[in-house]
């Protein structure tokens, strides 16, 4: 079969400029488009635009009050990034328990964002991190919020022409942990996930971020819990409550891995043991 | 669209189209079939090669995204001496069985072998997740890397 | 020194582990064509027509052939003649194959399938098995949707309940569970120019295929020569299902004349091929307040799919197995194998039993609670030893070493019922067997040749009718070889297996490769030991009786030769230095209408004893360690034994915890690829304890039995022993997910404690 020919832009000047056309789609690490692909033998492929060799992309830099990472970078450079390590440990966290080793170099955090997936397992630690995602087309350049960048399962609001290039972190080193379910010990999608993020001063929450993967139609914070915590001290009582309230907050459906009626406990439970850890003076509770 | 990397430490070029997908163009171009497919979707591992001394699973890759770039295949191996004692190890201590995922399971170990030579069962296991074999149950596959990390080790020594 | 007992390295390691070794997709041959099937959409219908114009466009598109395009019989016959190559005017299941089409490249052939258009009138299905056994309308499979019926009846069961103080009744599930080889099915047929065509590929079972072949294409068994290849895995899923693969290849091959290779997407491999049978078990078991179990009553159904194929011998093991290896006098068992518009479901290590094992075990650990004794304790009173007589009235007069492994586990572990432990963790025992060889369900087949050639030069090449899938075949039947004739192993070779070259030799299943074809080597071995015999006899000045052949040396009682220099003196003198060996299993007897009868020549034993840990807040069982021990007569190679151990309770653990395959209400698979059919990973890899128990079976080589299916058998049940040990929890249906576990907790909690801990009570 023909297939219409790979675009392998140098820069990312070229790769906007190439990505204006309607019929093209951009290709990060591939690793989950390669598979929607192979099922679809039957129709032709769109012709892909290949990313790698855009150096700038690859970049996880520290600028003036925040960390940019490129949307090239793999989920092994992040893991492996000892800035991310201090600043957004959810991420490093979620990124060391995705898929396998082979998966993890050659994900990436832009295509994991873009893939849109509920269970995304980038998302979840991004929203808690206050993440803004950059937006770059041949004629545009937008700086958006990551939770106002979904609109559904596999449905965002990028513009057709516009590519994401980076992920911008504000420099915190607020503790925080991401916690998640899988099927199995390894090589796992998410049942649920739980991130979070605390601002803590004198023994009590100052600002509470709570968000939560594979319970809902998108990723979402839970706001109500998020509310409950803001000014509590951080004891059992309030980490028993806290976990009533996001229960209530997750909105799952039944699927072929777990019910809607588990998923929502064990984002309790999972918010539980994040907070104890916290509590404990664990910065990530794995 | 022409193609420049090193393969197995050889510079090669080719002319493929940049869709295929990098298992094909090892397999039915170059005629390496030591790189099998076992799902096509990145699950099974049993295509893993090398990019640029990472493991990776060829049927996730385009051949696009190696242009210019350092690849090494199960038949490369008797170039890197990890994958050499990896070898020598998995046959003794038994850890092969159908060996359908054998050469993807060595160039796995291989890559972790080449950063790390004192290894955990643990760090054995996390880094071997990604390659699945069905026969073995992975004991004696965990024990023929730890074996090949001693050897590894020793011979440096000397 | 011998190499028997030997922990000696597999023969085709290397091979292997280089990427050199060619499984049935690395070859390559010019001007091979590549084929891709086309598929029922549908789990029941009538076919209307097919849609091909756009597929036949395709540039690259070589044929598409259908049922009418089938030279001879439109049949691929296992057991029961029911299920055609292509479908014809009706379809039983989704993924049933209704044309082949064949293009240059695989990608056109793939992409011309999926273009293909088979318009059906939808019927609605039959899916579950209670439900279409007896069903008044539907029939799938003549007029009760049963393929076949079993029974036991052994004693009064019904007289021996009332005198029980203990009954526990319950009713089991098990879920379908996918072979998951890692490659997937393979097959190449190239026809010759002199009217003769060669198969080759990966398969268990090269003359199941021959059959298929001979009957498809109409042509005699000597026109159809089939080969095996390096074959990636097979655990049963390669017994049956190659036979339909190979004629998807060897119709297209025939009629273009043409080599045709073709190979399954996975997705496509898990949607259409073989799983372990679906089950539900219901038991009633009773004892006494002695700790004696003394009934037994069991209704075992499976979910055979829509056709025949192996259900029916998969249904005599599972019943044969369906009491456990423990002594009992009154037993009644029901069994059915029954009709579905479901994928045909087929051969996997256990073949029947690992489902009702699972049952057995549960219900022993339950009696043995009510009766207030350990679970150990309850074994050793009541498992099966020397002279005991089994549930089909057997009497098991030697090689019976389950007591022994028992024993074994619990010394090696040191385990004691009750002892303190860990909050949350919890040990599991079953303690299980496993009757080695087809059994009186298939005894037609129990007989196996060999060939055995030993060269000038002294290096020997033998043949055998059995196949290398893994389990170390090759090897131990080469150091069975290198031992008879006293040459070193590096010497002896194998010749891939191929239907030319020995006899009908049946298939590769039901763990028998080492006892048979190694019983048939030593036949032929034996043959050319004469003739070395009788040469070395003539040099020494002593009779052929007084020599001994031993590691590189012949010798009588005083002197010796070295075997090179015998050899040598054999071919100056003409001797032949080749011969064919045979071996047929001893007689086995069965009776239908009690189920009373010698089932197996002989059994295989094992305990198994598993330590978890549960999770109380999410229902996440870890499992920490596993205790394997088995008696198998003899280990002829102790690491490849031990291997079979660690692989196959590896395979127990996905069974008991997360594999699991379901079908939706249209009788679509849900499962179809590995992101959501969940094969444990190296991380989900417990520590595993073999341990090798040998009670040696006269009519076996050396001793041994065959046990490669037996270390998977015991290991739902163990962890299921194990979870209520730690938590309190039974649960009766696999896998044991943590939901389930989650569920009976959070269930409990709400209601009170005792509830969900025991079976009914009487």
């Amino acid at each position: 079969m023909i297939r219409s020919e790979t675009i392998v832009p140098r820069s990312l000047a070229d790769a906007l400029r190439v990505l204006i056309r309607r019929d093209v789609i951009p290709i990060a690490g591939g690793t989950d488009i390669l598979v929607k692909l192979h099922d679809r033998i039957d129709r032709p492929w769109p012709q892909l635009i290949v990313l790698d060799n855009i150096k700038q992309l690859k970049k996880i830099d520290v600028g003036r009050g925040h960390i940019d990472i490129g949307a090239m970078a793999t989920f092994t450079d992040i893991e492996r990034s000892k800035i991310l390590s201090k600043y957004a440990m959810p991420l490093v966290t979620a990124v060391s328990l995705a898929g396998s080793v082979q998966i993890r170099n050659r994900a990436t955090i832009g295509g994991n964002i873009a893939n849109a997936s509920p269970a995304g397992d980038t998302i979840p630690p991004l929203f808690v991190l206050d993440a803004q995602i950059e937006l770059r087309s041949a004629k545009s350049v937008r700086l958006v919020k990551i939770a106002d960048f979904f609109n559904g399962p596999g449905k965002t609001i990028l513009k057709s022409g516009e590519l994401i290039t980076k992920i911008r972190i504000p420099l915190s080193d607020y503790p925080g942990f991401f916690l998640r379910l899988g099927t199995r010990k390894a090589l796992a999608i998410s049942k649920v996930s739980v991130a979070g993020r605390f601002k803590i001063t004198s023994n009590s929450i100052a600002e509470a971020r709570v968000a939560l993967g594979a319970v809902a139609p998108t990723v979402i914070r839970a706001a109500k819990t998020e509310k409950f915590l803001n000014g509590k001290t951080l004891d059992e009582a309030t980490i028993e409550k806290a976990a009533e309230i996001v229960r209530d907050e997750a909105r799952p459906i039944d699927d072929i891995r777990s019910s809607a009626e588990y998923r929502k406990n064990m984002v309790g439970v999972l918010l539980k043991r994040g907070l104890r850890g916290l509590m404990n003076g664990f910065v990530n509770a794995d | 669209m022409k193609l420049t990397f090193k393969l197995n430490g050889k510079k090669t070029l080719i002319d493929a189209p940049g869709n295929m997908r990098l298992i094909d163009l090892l397999r039915e171009r170059l005629e390496l079939t030591g790189t099998k497919e076992g799902c096509g979707k990145g699950e099974c591992g049993a295509c893993t090669v090398l990019l640029d001394n990472q493991a990776v699973c060829s049927c996730l890759v385009l051949s696009a995204q190696i242009d210019g770039r350092s690849l090494i295949t199960i038949e490369g191996a008797e170039k890197m001496k990890e994958a050499e004692a990896l070898r020598t190890a998995f046959a003794e201590t038994g850890a092969i069985q159908c060996g359908f995922c054998t050469p993807g399971m060595i160039l796995s170990a291989a890559a972790l072998l080449r950063t790390h030579r004192k290894l955990s069962a643990a760090q054995i296991k996390r880094h071997l997740a990604g390659n699945l074999c069905r026969c073995t149950g992975y004991s004696k596959i965990i024990e023929a890397v730890e074996a090949a990390a001693i050897k590894l080790k020793n011979g440096k020594r000397k | 020194m011998s190499v028997i007992g030997k922990k000696v390295v597999r023969r085709e390691a290397s091979a292997k582990s280089s990427g050199a070794g060619l499984f049935t997709d690395d070859i390559k041959i010019n001007g091979m064509l590549h084929a891709a099937v086309v598929r029922s959409p549908v789990a029941r219908g009538r076919i209307i027509r097919l849609e091909s114009d756009s597929a036949r466009r395709l540039a690259g598109f070589e044929g598409l052939f259908t049922y009418k395009d089938i030279p001879g019989r439109n049949s691929v016959p296992i057991v029961i003649d029911d299920q055609p190559c292509l479908a014809e005017n009706k379809v039983n299941y989704i993924g049933e194959p209704v044309a082949v089409v064949v293009a240059r490249t695989r990608e056109t052939a793939r992409k011309a399938a999926q273009m293909v258009k088979v318009v059906c009138r939808e019927q609605p299905p039959l899916l579950d098995p209670e439900k279409a056994k007896n069903h008044s309308r539907i029939h799938l499979f003549g007029d009760d949707n049963i393929f076949k019926h079993m029974r036991i009846r052994r004693g009064d069961v019904e007289a021996a309940f009332r005198d029980c103080d203990v009954i526990v009744e319950n009713e089991y599930k098990t879920p379908y569970q996918e072979h998951a080889y890692i490659e997937p099915q393979a097959m190449i047929a190239v026809p010759n120019p002199d009217g003769t065509i060669d198969i080759s590929g990966s398969m268990q079972c090269p003359f199941y295929v021959r059959k298929a072949v001979t009957t498809v294409l109409g042509l005699s068994d000597s026109t159809v020569r089939v080969i095996q290849c390096a074959t990636g895995g097979a655990f049963g899923g390669k017994e049956d299902v190659p036979s339909l693969v190979a004629c998807q290849a060897a119709l297209p091959a025939w009629l273009l004349k043409k080599p045709v290779k073709i190979v399954y997407d996975r997705t496509e491999d898990m949607i259409c091929t073989s799983k372990r049978h679906p089950a539900i078990v219901r038991y009633k078991s009773g004892a006494t307040k002695d700790g004696i179990l003394r009934a037994v009553e069991v209704e075992y159904i499976i979910d055979g799919g829509a056709y025949a194929t192996l259900s029916t011998v998969v249904l005599f093991r599972g019943t044969v197995h369906s009491v456990g290896p423990y002594r009992c006098e009154n037993i009644k068992v029901d069994s059915y194998a029954v009709a579905t518009n479901k994928v045909p479901a087929g051969a996997f290590r256990g073949f029947g039993s690992p489902q009702v094992l699972f049952a057995v075990e549960s219900q022993m650990d339950q009696l043995a609670e009510r009766l207030g004794l350990d679970p150990l304790e309850f074994r050793r009173r009541n498992i099966l030893k020397r002279n005991d007589l089994t549930a089909t009235g057997q009497k098991l007069e030697y090689s019976v070493g389950l007591e022994e492994t028992l024993e074994r586990v619990v010394q090696v572990s040191g385990w004691k019922p009750g002892q303190e432990k860990e909050n949350d963790t919890g040990y599991g025992l079953s303690t299980i067997f496993y009757g080695v060889g087809l059994g009186a369900g298939g005894k037609h087949l129990a007989r196996t040749g060999a060939a055995v050639i030993l060269n000038a030069d002294g290096s020997a090449t033998f043949s055998v009718g059995t196949t290398e899938i893994g389990q170390g075949m090759t090897t131990v039947l080469s150091q069975i070889v290198a031992d008879q004739l006293g040459i070193p192993l590096e010497w002896v070779s194998m010749i891939p297996t191929d239907t030319s070259r020995v006899p009908d030799s049946g298939p590769t299943v039901a763990s028998r490769s080492t006892t048979m074809s190694g019983n048939a080597l030593l036949d032929a071995c034996r043959k050319i030991r004469r003739q070395l015999a009788e040469e070395a006899a003539s040099r020494l000045n002593c009779r052929p009786e007084e020599i001994t052949i031993d590691d590189g040396f012949v010798r009588s009682k005083t002197k010796s030769l070295p075997i090179l220099e015998v050899i040598k003196s054999c071919v100056a003198h003409r001797r032949c230095l080749a011969a064919d060996g045979w071996h047929v299993s001893p007689p086995t007897s069965w009776d239908d209408e009690t189920g009373q009868g010698d089932a197996y020549v002989v059994y295989s034993w094992a305990t198994n004893l598993a330590l978890v840990k549960v999770d109380r807040e999410t229902g996440e069982v870890d499992v920490r360690k596993i205790w394997a021990a088995h008696d198998i007569g003899k280990a002829i190679n102790p690491a490849l034994a031990a291997g079979q151990i660690e692989g196959g309770a590896l395979q127990g653990l996905g069974y008991a915890l997360m594999e699991e395959a379901a079908v939706d209400s249209n009788g679509r698979l849900l499962n179809t690829e590995f992101s959501t059919y969940i094969l444990p990973t190296a991380e989900d890899q417990p520590e595993i304890i073999p341990e090798i128990v040998e009670h040696p079976y006269p009519d076996g080589p050396y001793g041994a039995k065959g046990f490669g299916e037996q270390p998977l058998m015991g290991i739902a049940p163990a962890i299921a022993n194990a979870v209520y040990d730690a938590v309190g929890v039974r649960i009766k249906d696999l896998p044991i997910t943590p939901e389930k576990i989650w569920r009976a907790l959070h269930d409990r909690g709400k209601s009170s404690p005792q509830e969900s801990k025991t079976g009914k009570n009487r």
